[in-house]
C-alpha cells in the first residue's frame, strides 16, 4: 500500500513508479501503471487503486439473503499431510486438500435431506465429504459445516462469486413514467387518475438479465429480476405494482391504469418514489441462494383542482 | 365549484373549465384537465442543413459526459470544501469511487489542484449495448497544478501531461455518466 507522503507526497509517490511511466515523448508510448494502482493525470502519477467492496454493490439491500456462506478465511500456500509430514497435492480431481481436516474434501453431492442426521440438526451450510488417500484402509467420510473447508485449492466463496456476476449486470433504478409528466408546466388534476409505469424497461432495469462469473475453473451463474415496483407517492400512500404498468396514451382519456395507478385527492407537488425490488437467484459450485437488491428513483409531479365556473 | 370526475364531460359545454394551483389569479403553468401527454407541436423548419439524427445526439453527449466529468473534477480539486457526492452526477462505480479517494488524498495532503484538464481529440463510439458508449479522449493536464499550502508544486517535473483514456459512458434515463476509465498512451 502506498504512504501518505509528508510535504511532497506526489514527488514521492511518483518515485516510486518512475520506472514503470514512460516520460513524455513526441510520439505516443504507452502509460500502464503497476498492478493496484491506478494513472492520475492531475498528480501525473501513479496512485492507490480504489478496489471494491467484495460485494461490488453499493446499493442498499434491505431483506436477508438466503444460502449466503462467509468468506473462506485465509489459507496457507501448501498442502501437508500431518501424518506423513510431507507436501501432497492440493487437489485431487475435484476434491481439495484441507490442512485443517487432513484429507481431500468435496461438497456431498448430491446433498442429504435436512432431515438426514448428518445435519446435525443445521439449517444452513452443507455436508462434505473428506477422504485421505494417505492413509492405508482410510474410508470416506462426512461431516457438516457451516462453510466451506479451507484450503490453497479450495474453491472460491460461490455467492462472493455470485456478487461478482451480479456486478456485471450493470442492474439500475427503473425509469420513472408518469402522468402528469414530471416536468414544468405539467399538471394534474386532482381525483383524475395518474398512471405509472416502467419508462424504457430493459434488462438493466427490469430483468431477466443472466450473467455468469467464474475463478479458476469455478462458475456460477446469476440471473436478476424485478419482483415488484413500490411506488411512494408521496401523499402518504404507496401503490405496489407486480408489473411493468402500461404507458398512458391519448386515447385512454381518463380512464384509469389498468395495473399501476393512483389517484390523488389533494393539490400539491408530490415527490414520487419508485423502488424497483430485484431477487437474483445464483448456483455454482454445488450451492445455490437468493440475494436481494433494490433501487430507487425519483420524480417530482404536480396536481391542481380543477373547478368549474357556471354562467 | 369543484366538479367529481364523472361530471366533467357535462360541463365541458356549459362551463369554462378553469384550474386553479396555489392561486387562481397567478399566470402560471397551464393545467394538464386530462392525464394527456400534451405533444410538442411541429414546427417547419426552414434550415437547409437537416436535423442530426438521434444516434448522432447520443454520441455528442457521450463525449460530453467527459467534458463534464473533467469540469467536476477540475472543481473539487480546487476546492478543499466541496461536496465530492457532486462526482456521483457524472460518475459512478469504480470510476466515482477513484476519483473519490484521489482527491480525498488531495485534501489530506493538504494540496489542491490550479487550472484546468484539457479534454482533446475526444471521439464517441456506440458499443453493443444500446445504453453504452466508448469515448476516447486525450486528457491535456499541461495547464493543471496541485499546489500546496505555501503554494508550492507537488507535481513531479516528469511524467507524461498528456495522456489518451478509453472511457464507458453510460446512458441512463437520459443522464450520462463516466462508468470506466482506462489510460492507454501518451498523446
Amino acid at each position: 500500500m502506498l504512504k501518505r507522503a509528508g510535504t511532497t507526497p506526489f514527488v514521492l509517490l511518483f518515485a516510486a513508479f518512475a520506472n514503470i511511466v514512460v516520460a513524455e515523448q513526441a510520439s505516443a508510448e504507452p502509460v500502464e501503471c503497476p498492478a493496484g494502482s491506478v494513472w492520475n493525470p492531475q498528480a501525473v502519477t501513479c496512485v492507490l487503486k480504489v478496489t471494491p467492496p467484495a460485494s461490488g454493490i453499493t446499493h442498499r439491500s434491505t431483506k436477508r439473503e438466503s444460502g449466503s456462506h462467509p468468506v473462506n478465511s485465509k489459507s496457507p500456500k501448501r498442502c501437508v499431510s500431518s501424518f506423513s509430514g510431507k507436501e501432497v497435492p492440493c487437489r485431487d480431481g475435484s476434491s481439495w486438500w484441507s490442512n485443517a481436516r487432513d484429507c481431500y474434501v468435496s461438497l456431498a453431492d448430491p446433498q442429504p435431506a435436512k432431515s438426514d442426521p448428518e445435519w446435525e440438526g443445521h439449517k444452513t451450510g452443507a455436508i462434505y465429504e473428506c477422504y485421505s488417500p494417505a492413509l492405508v484402509g482410510s474410508r470416506m467420510f462426512t461431516f457438516w459445516s457451516a462453510t466451506a473447508p479451507t484450503g490453497p485449492a479450495a474453491p472460491p466463496e460461490p455467492r462472493a462469486l455470485a456478487l461478482r456476476a451480479i456486478a456485471t449486470m450493470r442492474l439500475r433504478a427503473i425509469g420513472i413514467g408518469i402522468v402528469p409528466e414530471p416536468q414544468p408546466g405539467s399538471v394534474g388534476i386532482v381525483g383524475m387518475p395518474t398512471w405509472m409505469w416502467v419508462a424504457n424497461p430493459g434488462q438493466h432495469t427490469w430483468g431477466p438479465i443472466t450473467r455468469t462469473a467464474s475463478s479458476v475453473g469455478y462458475r456460477v451463474t446469476a440471473t436478476a429480476k424485478v419482483q415488484r415496483v413500490v411506488w411512494a407517492m408521496g401523499d402518504g400512500r404507496t401503490v405496489i405494482c407486480t408489473k411493468r404498468g402500461t404507458p398512458y396514451a391519448d386515447s385512454f382519456g381518463k380512464r384509469a391504469s389498468p395495473d399501476c395507478g393512483h389517484i390523488y385527492t389533494r393539490q400539491g407537488t408530490y415527490t414520487v418514489r419508485a423502488t424497483s425490488y430485484w431477487r437474483v437467484t445464483w448456483a455454482g459450485i454445488g450451492q445455490n441462494g437468493t440475494i436481494p437488491l433494490d433501487f430507487t428513483r425519483t420524480a417530482v409531479i404536480t396536481m391542481g383542482e380543477a373547478q368549474v365556473l357556471i354562467r | 365549484m369543484q366538479t367529481r370526475l364523472g361530471s366533467v364531460v357535462e360541463f365541458v359545454l356549459t362551463a369554462i373549465l378553469v384550474v386553479c394551483f396555489a392561486s387562481c389569479s397567478n399566470p402560471g403553468p397551464q393545467p394538464t384537465p386530462l392525464p394527456t401527454p400534451v405533444a410538442s407541436p411541429v414546427v417547419p423548419s426552414m434550415a437547409a442543413s437537416p436535423s442530426p439524427s438521434e444516434e448522432d445526439v447520443n454520441l455528442r453527449k457521450a463525449e460530453g459526459a467527459v467534458h463534464r466529468f473533467w469540469r467536476v473534477i477540475d472543481r473539487l480539486s480546487a476546492d478543499p470544501n466541496s461536496d465530492l457526492t457532486e462526482l456521483t452526477t457524472v460518475s459512478r462505480g469504480s470510476v466515482a469511487a477513484q476519483w473519490a479517494r484521489n482527491i480525498n488524498q488531495y485534501r489530506f495532503d493538504g494540496v489542491k489542484a490550479e487550472g484546468r484538464v484539457a479534454v482533446r481529440d475526444v471521439v464517441a463510439e456506440q458499443t453493443k449495448d444500446d445504453d453504452l458508449y466508448k469515448v476516447t479522449a486525450c486528457i491535456d493536464a499541461s495547464k493543471v497544478n496541485l499546489v500546496d499550502k505555501n503554494g508550492k508544486s507537488v507535481v513531479p517535473p516528469e511524467g507524461p501531461r498528456r495522456v489518451s483514456y478509453d472511457y464507458t459512458i453510460e446512458n441512463d434515463q437520459r443522464k450520462w455518466y463516466v462508468i470506466k476509465e482506462k489510460v492507454t498512451k501518451t498523446c
